[in-house]
């Protein structure tokens, strides 16, 4: 997969951000557009947020595949992580006032705790790793919301300019994973939906949120199969958050986090194969509980029990004595069977799946969210004049057929979410018409189709939507859609009359 | 903590501070018996009524799936009990008590005898999978069991937990609390307890002044204690009764495993009865809610008091921060703000819709003239094959032709427009803006001196003029009329004027040529149609633009003029409402009196209950 942040709505938006720098003489407008522009030339910015102690981190550095993020049960991340790609690999603090201050990685890869200035004074935390998911994905931890210490989570909500007296102008972010636990609090519901409406103010939101159910073996302990359940519970979860995140996915983060991260030592593995000695109503009893594992009269010393815990879970070390009794020997192996388990690789591909495909209407989405909440700020810079001239360019462009793309992705996310009832066909059609590049592709036609036979195509296809639109059985949702499609059509087919831009 | 003190009371004379607390409560009755307020004053005096020997209710709270229902199970050490299931949401509120043996009744809102049921059953009733959204109606289920602590008078209730997406509000939640004595508040061991937690708590012990917190599902995660550590931080950061709450780690499910267990493995059973911590939390409800249920129940007694005196104050309070305004100067307020709020709303909307509608009307008319222009084109070629007309006839056809081509447009143009005013006028409510109606002034007489004759030059210096068709009906009088906006520059360029060069080369070609060849003078007719087609769709581009900057002007000194007119409607409105507020400030004085009143039995009641739960209270006071 290619970087796709580049594609033709962030080249219009990019354009329009020309226009209005041209134009915009205020100094604090023009950092918000400069930033705007910044922001479009780099992949897909995902932030990774909830509740606290939900396992944000653990997913963080299990994508990473190494515990670079401070993770526990307590509250453990204060500052907002942004991870990049780059190399050489490094660390940049940036405060909150001042410039950016460079450190350095612990000798095993890890951020250090202390990074010099007090959390409260620090705005965010850049880290460049040459981990190649974050060419396609820069990936954003966060510090868990709905915290009982209220400061924890203001800087995450300001950090994606959830709140509405936020200072940024754009949402540090373009896409979201929200991390579950358990069934979505009311919290939790309305983080999601407050970041999706970041995006809907400009009709423009592909799937820009995603839950994952993170500590899928804790569910249910006593459960034969503790997948089963949590597939189970990430469906009742999808049905009650439809129309706000594209998909509700199970993984056992910590499990991921080990295995990917390669942190299960041969000393492990020997203790692991002791283990895998006891008797299985022996090894049972000791599993009832976290205090009794480590407290047994077993194997190994309590501190390496206690650390193959925190490395695995409960969950993780029944599987990894079972493996071992099916001769799973070493840590390689038992790694390598632990990933498969966690469902690490699954939520890694649906997130890239999911955020990657539709780079470039989040990050045209976002953009164009952001400044219209720069050039609209009731107390901003710039002379009323100047915002209104401003202004102007952002609703022309907005107006532009191009633009009508991203309109035309929101409602086949409604159609994901069961709002909109279309038939599968059409939902195929207009997935075309949204995303492909080519005039051709997007009508359904050859390469070597006509002008002619193009402009007569669009046209079919509008007068086709239109009697949809006008049909009186429609819902709202379904005119809505219909109107849509019938005016992308018609700009098309106008394009093709007058030789414009698309139909080259 | 508990002293010695605070268990004294539960037989022969009260204590001083429960007789104080008494003798409060009568004070309180009586000034809400002279505020007027006789429903309070009764339910006060209800509640002082109450039998001090009742049962004493522990509300189990939290949030949706921390595992309510199983501690309560594993707290009477009933494995099963109260239906627990991974998908399983208790969703009705269920009541234990103690019983000679197990028995489950089914209580119907309406119908208090209620219905017996066997006991294995209550998920039919109780739980979202068994009785989705209550849709039979149930009340209350309630559930006898032997069990010696709850002999001791304790009912243990399990109810639908907060803060799920489909579950019912903070508010009602906390109503339904209702005669709680205590609260046994569970959370989870995998995360430190949440803002929504901590403040339905805090809301919650507003009235009910005892709370034993439970850190539950410690067998999950190892390293618990720093969760337990972190939430009793929390806890004592807080003020009033959850500072001293007692904060117990707790599994559910080693005491559920040790209870099947009991008689298999007699050995493992003890051990994990131990160390589930359940043993620790019965103790804790005897010692924290038992044993000092005459303190717990006057706290909450005055607690109630104390809420009550506050609603009591709110009208007070707001007779002394603003006296209150006579009802029909406050709504003609609220409507002059109300109108200028919606004012704004359409404001902030039409750039938007004007575009769109304007975007859609050029499509329209631009398919409309490609159409036409088409038909024109094959009425041509038939005329062309029959040779039987000359081509200054075909020139001077085409001409007229063209010229009702422009006519047609310029009408169907009217006619759009008219439209895009009339649904401007609807989407933006300027209909019910109540604007006078102006009448649209009547224009020029039609001159109509289209294209030049075939055969003649086309003439720079003297355009051609058309007129504008009669006075208008416009649908709404904000917009000056239609045709002033159609009208804008039409003279001078409509159809070909400026842009009249290769038409009318083509069309005096074609006039003068006489033997011109057939195959010529099709292209040439082609080349004119699709040079007129060009003209025209640039035209209308041209006028739309001119008709969207005037309509936009027009919106923009229509927005300005009647939001003016609102502005001056709120000043009217808000010196009335100013001279109405003088006129009440004397009944200022009046109102403060009684605050004060309100206050010092709210100070005297924080004093009173500060030293019931001190732990030094001693039994003299």
């Amino acid at each position: 997969m290619t970087r796709e942040g580049a594609g033709i709505l962030c080249a219009q938006v990019t354009a329009l951000c020309a226009e209005i720098l041209a134009d915009a003489r205020a100094p604090g407008v023009r950092q918000g557009v400069e930033d705007v522009v910044a922001n479009l030339a780099e992949p897909v910015r995902v932030a990774v947020a909830g509740r606290v102690s939900a396992g944000k981190s653990t997913l963080v550095n299990a994508i990473l595949g190494r515990r670079i993020a401070p993770t526990g049960s307590a509250e453990t991340t204060r500052v907002v992580t942004v991870f990049r790609y780059g190399y050489p690999e490094r660390v940049e603090v940036q405060p909150l006032t001042g410039p950016a201050r460079s450190v350095a990685l612990n000798r095993d890869g890890s951020l250090p705790e202390r990074l010099g200035i007090d959390p409260r004074d620090i705005d965010h935390v850049r880290i460049w790793l040459s981990d190649s998911i974050l060419q396609r994905l820069t990936l954003i931890d966060t510090p868990g919301l709905s915290s009982a210490n209220a400061q924890t989570s203001a800087r995450t909500a300001e950090f994606l300019a959830l709140e509405k007296i936020s200072q940024r102008a754009a949402s540090g972010a373009d896409a979201l994973v929200f991390v579950l636990n358990h069934a979505p609090r009311r919290d939790e519901l309305e983080t999601m939906s407050a970041f999706r409406s970041l995006s809907g103010g400009t009709r423009a939101s592909a799937a820009t949120a995603l839950a994952v159910l993170s500590k899928a073996d804790r569910l249910d302990p006593d459960a034969a199969d503790p997948w089963l359940a949590a597939k189970q519970a990430a469906r009742r979860h999808e049905d009650a958050l439809r129309g706000v995140v594209a998909g509700v996915v199970p993984v056992i983060g910590l499990l991921g986090e080990t295995a990917a991260s390669g942190d299960l030592t041969e000393q492990d593995a020997q203790l692991i194969d002791r283990l895998a000695a006891l008797a299985p109503s022996e090894l049972a009893a000791m599993l009832i509980s976290g205090d009794r594992f480590v407290r047994a009269a077993a194997p190994g010393d309590p501190a390496a029990r206690e650390r193959l815990l925190e490395r695995l879970d409960l969950f993780g070390v029944g599987r990894a004595v079972g493996l071992a009794r099916e001769g799973r020997r070493g840590a390689a192996a038992l790694s390598r069977e632990l990933l498969d388990m966690s469902g690490l690789m699954v939520v890694r591909g649906v997130i890239e799946d999911v955020f990657a495909r539709h780079a470039d209407a989040l990050k045209a989405g976002a953009a164009l969210a952001a400044l219209d909440r720069l050039l609209h700020a009731p107390d901003g810079e710039g002379s009323a004049a100047e915002m209104v001239a401003l202004r102007d360019h952002l609703e022309r462009t907005r107006l532009r057929p191009e633009m009508y793309r991203l309109g035309l992705l929101s409602v086949l996310e409604g159609v994901a979410g069961g709002e909109v009832a279309i038939a599968p066909g059409e939902v195929e059609e207009l997935r075309r018409m949204a995303s492909e590049t080519t005039v051709w592709r997007r009508l359904g036609l050859g390469e070597d189709s006509t002008r002619a036979e193009r402009a007569q195509a669009a046209m079919d296809a509008a007068r086709r939507w239109k009697l949809r639109e006008n049909d009186l059985r429609s819902s709202t949702a379904e005119e809505t859609a219909a109107s849509l499609a019938r005016r992308s059509y018609e700009h098309l087919w106008a394009d093709l009359e007058s030789g414009g831009v698309e139909a080259a | 903590m508990t002293g010695p003190g605070a268990t004294a009371g539960g037989a022969g004379e009260p204590s001083p501070l429960v007789g104080a607390a008494r003798a409060l409560m009568s004070r309180a009755i009586a000034f809400a018996e002279r505020a007027g307020d006789h429903d309070l004053a009764h339910r006060l005096e209800e509640e002082r009524g109450r039998d001090e020997h009742s049962e004493t209710t522990l509300v189990v709270v939290g949030e949706t799936k921390r595992g309510k229902s199983s501690l309560i199970n594993a707290l009477l050490g009933r494995p099963g009990l109260v239906p627990v299931e991974a998908d399983v949401a208790t969703n009705v509120a269920v009541i234990v008590r103690h019983g000679p043996e197990v028995v489950a009744r089914v209580v119907h809102a309406g119908a208090p005898a209620g219905e017996r049921v066997e006991a294995e059953a209550i998920a039919d009733w109780a739980t979202e999978a068994g009785n989705p959204g209550n849709a039979r109606g149930v009340e209350l289920v309630e559930v006898w069991v032997p069990d010696p602590l709850l002999e001791r008078g304790l009912a243990v209730v399990d109810t639908p937990g907060v803060g799920g997406i489909g579950s019912r509000h903070l508010e009602t939640t906390l109503q339904s609390l209702g005669r709680a004595d205590a609260l046994l508040f569970v959370t989870e061991a995998g995360a430190p307890v949440s803002e929504p937690e901590l403040s339905f708590l805090t809301r919650a012990c507003e009235r009910i002044a005892t709370a034993v917190v439970v850190v539950a599902k410690v067998d999950a995660v190892p390293d618990w204690r720093a969760v337990w550590d972190a939430n009793r931080r929390l806890l004592e950061a807080r003020s009033g009764p959850l500072r001293t709450a007692a904060v117990l780690p707790v599994s559910s499910r080693l005491k559920t495993r040790a209870d099947v267990l009991r008689d298999a493995e007699p050995a493992l059973a003890r051990d994990l009865h131990r160390e589930s911590g359940v043993e620790a939390l019965r103790t804790a409800i005897a010692r924290e809610v038992l044993d000092r249920r005459d303190v717990i129940r006057v706290l909450n007694v005055l607690r109630l008091v104390q809420a009550s005196l506050e609603r009591l104050s709110i009208p007070e309070l707001v007779a002394v921060a603003e006296p209150a305004q006579s009802d029909a100067l406050r709504s003609e307020l609220e409507r002059a703000q109300a109108h200028w709020q919606s004012l704004g709303r359409a404001n902030a909307s039409w750039t938007v819709e004007l575009n769109d509608e304007i975007q859609d009307l050029r499509l329209t008319m631009s398919d409309e003239l490609t159409r036409a222009i088409a038909r024109l084109g094959s009425s041509y070629d038939q005329l062309l094959a029959d040779r039987s007309l000359e081509s200054a006839d075909v020139a001077r056809r085409l001409s007229d032709d063209l010229r009702d081509l422009s006519v047609q447009t310029r009408e169907s143009l009217h006619r759009g427009v008219e439209g895009v005013l009339a649904s401007l006028a609807e989407s933006l409510g300027l209909g019910a803006l109540g604007t006078p109606e102006m009448a649209a002034p009547a224009l020029g007489p039609d001159l109509v001196e289209l294209t030049p004759r075939a055969g003649s030059a086309p003439q720079q210096g003297s355009p051609p003029v058309i007129g504008m068709l009669g006075p208008l009906a416009v649908p709404i009088g904000l917009f000056s009329s239609v045709g002033a906006y159609v009208g804008l520059g039409f003279a001078a360029v409509f159809p070909f004027g400026a842009a009249a060069g290769g038409i009318l080369v083509g069309l005096t070609t074609l006039a003068r040529r006489r033997n011109i060849r057939h195959q010529e003078a099709r292209a040439m007719v082609q080349a004119t149609m699709a040079d007129a087609s060009t003209a025209l769709k640039n035209d209308v581009a041209r006028r739309l633009l001119q008709v969207q900057r005037a309509i936009r002007e027009d919106l923009r000194a229509a927005f300005e003029r009647l939001s003016e007119d609102a502005k001056a409607a709120i000043a009217r409105q808000q010196q009335l409402v100013a001279a109405d507020r003088a006129q009440r400030e004397r009944a200022r004085s009046a109102a403060e009196a009684r605050l004060a009143t309100i206050r010092g039995l709210s100070t005297e009641i924080d004093r009173l209950a500060a030293a019931l739960l001190a732990p030094e209270n001693p039994p003299t006071g």
